[in-house]
């Protein structure tokens, strides 16, 4: 079943941010889009009735006319989510008024890991930011980036995240090309995860984390709706310099030329969802999946795959790419 | 009863079918060719039988396994919140 565009846009405003100590999947570069780009943006994913989007940076925070923005799309209407580091919550009243869906902040460990990654006095404001939402009754998610560095501390993370009325906690991927977690590590960290799902904890794996249904997580799978990665699938990334990407991991200019990532402003969206050699690939899952039978299913994450090997062969955080 | 599809939904139409988009919850529903062809129709000027009929004459198929597969799909569209009754 394959769909005629996404119904689900990852929009980067901006990479602009505030320089974390994670390498991550969209560098600050100091590229942004203008006002008069992310309006027409919307305009275009709306005629190709994309009906989510998530605005991403970057910090999402510090673009200028981030609520209007948001009040532009919510009177569409879309639904819409943001990914934000707690940078700013000077419009935090602002994006209520503005009816966003949605906010993720990242908190990734315990105070001291938490601002050895994201700076001095980050941890604070980021707890700040999360009372700010949850109190402005705005869907409150916090993301989590695990690394080999602060998988010890999934448990504590757990524990902070769950003093704030958050509606979910996102255990997310690191696709990094040497500094990843390893099968066996994935396998511990999603049977400590679902170990803390059974405690009442609302902690979620993403979908990057494809091979769940090979982990004690699966028990929590709903079989009927997993779709493993969705880059390609469902979803699709357009980065603050227009090309468009299969997922947010490949958000830095230099990834997205990499692929020959096609710009939007050059081509409509339907055609290149459905032309685009690189993104049929993509959607196919990776080779070294093809005679799994769980393919289907899961495919490999495509971002881990390319990132580490160059090429979309095999996921080595996969269980079974041991064999 | 004529059903009505609810005038905020969105319909967005594809080669398996349809997707319903709620607005409202922000959730969308897959149709298949069949769910489209009945969801089409209930644009507020066909009551149940009509559509059952329309839809029985358009594929040659008996009407009495029709009617139970517009009943079927009507109430869970019904149950969705996707559609009204006028």
């Amino acid at each position: 079943m394959m769909f005629s565009s996404p119904t689900y846009v990852y929009l980067q405003v901006s990479r602009k941010c505030a320089a974390c100590a994670l390498e991550c999947y969209a560098p600050p570069d100091g590229a942004s889009l203008s006002q008069k780009e992310a309006f027409s943006l919307v305009d275009l994913l709306w005629e190709a009735k994309v009906f989510t989007v998530l605005i991403d940076g970057g910090e999402p925070l510090l673009w200028e006319g981030i609520a209007e923005l948001v009040e532009y799309m919510r009177r569409k209407p879309m639904v819409v989510g943001l990914v934000s580091g707690a940078e700013d919550i000077s419009q935090a009243e602002a994006l209520r008024n503005a009816n966003l869906n949605m906010i993720q902040f990242p908190i990734e460990g315990p105070e001291e890991y938490h601002d050895s990654i994201r700076g001095e006095g980050s941890f604070q404001r980021t707890l700040e930011a999360m009372k700010t939402f949850c109190d402005l009754d705005i869907d409150t998610h916090v993301g989590t980036v695990v690394t080999p560095q602060n998988l010890s501390y999934l448990e504590a993370t757990s524990d902070i995240v769950s003093q704030f009325s958050v509606n979910a906690h996102r255990i997310l991927r690191y696709i990094h090309p040497t500094d990843y977690l390893g099968p066996d590590q994935c396998m511990d960290l999603l049977s400590r995860v679902y170990d803390l799902k059974k405690k009442g904890r609302n902690i979620i794996p993403n979908n990057c984390y494809t091979f769940l249904h090979l982990t004690p997580y699966k028990e929590r799978i709903n079989k009927n709706a997993f779709q493993g990665c969705v880059g390609g699938k469902t979803s699709a990334m357009i980065t603050c310099d227009g090309y468009v990407v299969p997922c947010p991991h490949f958000a830095s200019k230099p990834l997205a030329e990499s692929i020959d990532a096609p710009v939007i402003w050059d081509s409509d969206l339907k055609t290149i969802w459905k032309e685009w050699d690189f993104l049929n690939a993509f959607r196919k899952g990776l080779e070294g999946c093809q005679s799994c039978s769980y393919c289907s299913l899961c495919g490999g994450c495509r971002a881990a795959a390319y990132r580490i090997t160059q090429s979309l062969d095999l996921d080595p955080g996969c269980p079974l790419s041991k064999k | 009863m004529i059903p009505k599809q609810r005038e905020d939904v969105i319909c967005r139409e594809e080669d398996f079918g349809a997707i319903i988009f709620d607005p409202g919850a922000g959730r969308m529903h897959k149709l298949n060719k069949d769910g489209f062809l009945i969801w089409s129709m209930c644009d507020g000027t066909m009551d149940v039988s009509t559509i059952a009929e329309t839809l029985s004459q358009k594929e040659g198929e008996e009407l009495e396994d029709v009617r139970e597969q517009v009943d079927a799909f009507l109430k869970d569209m019904d149950e969705r919140k996707l559609i009204g009754w006028l």
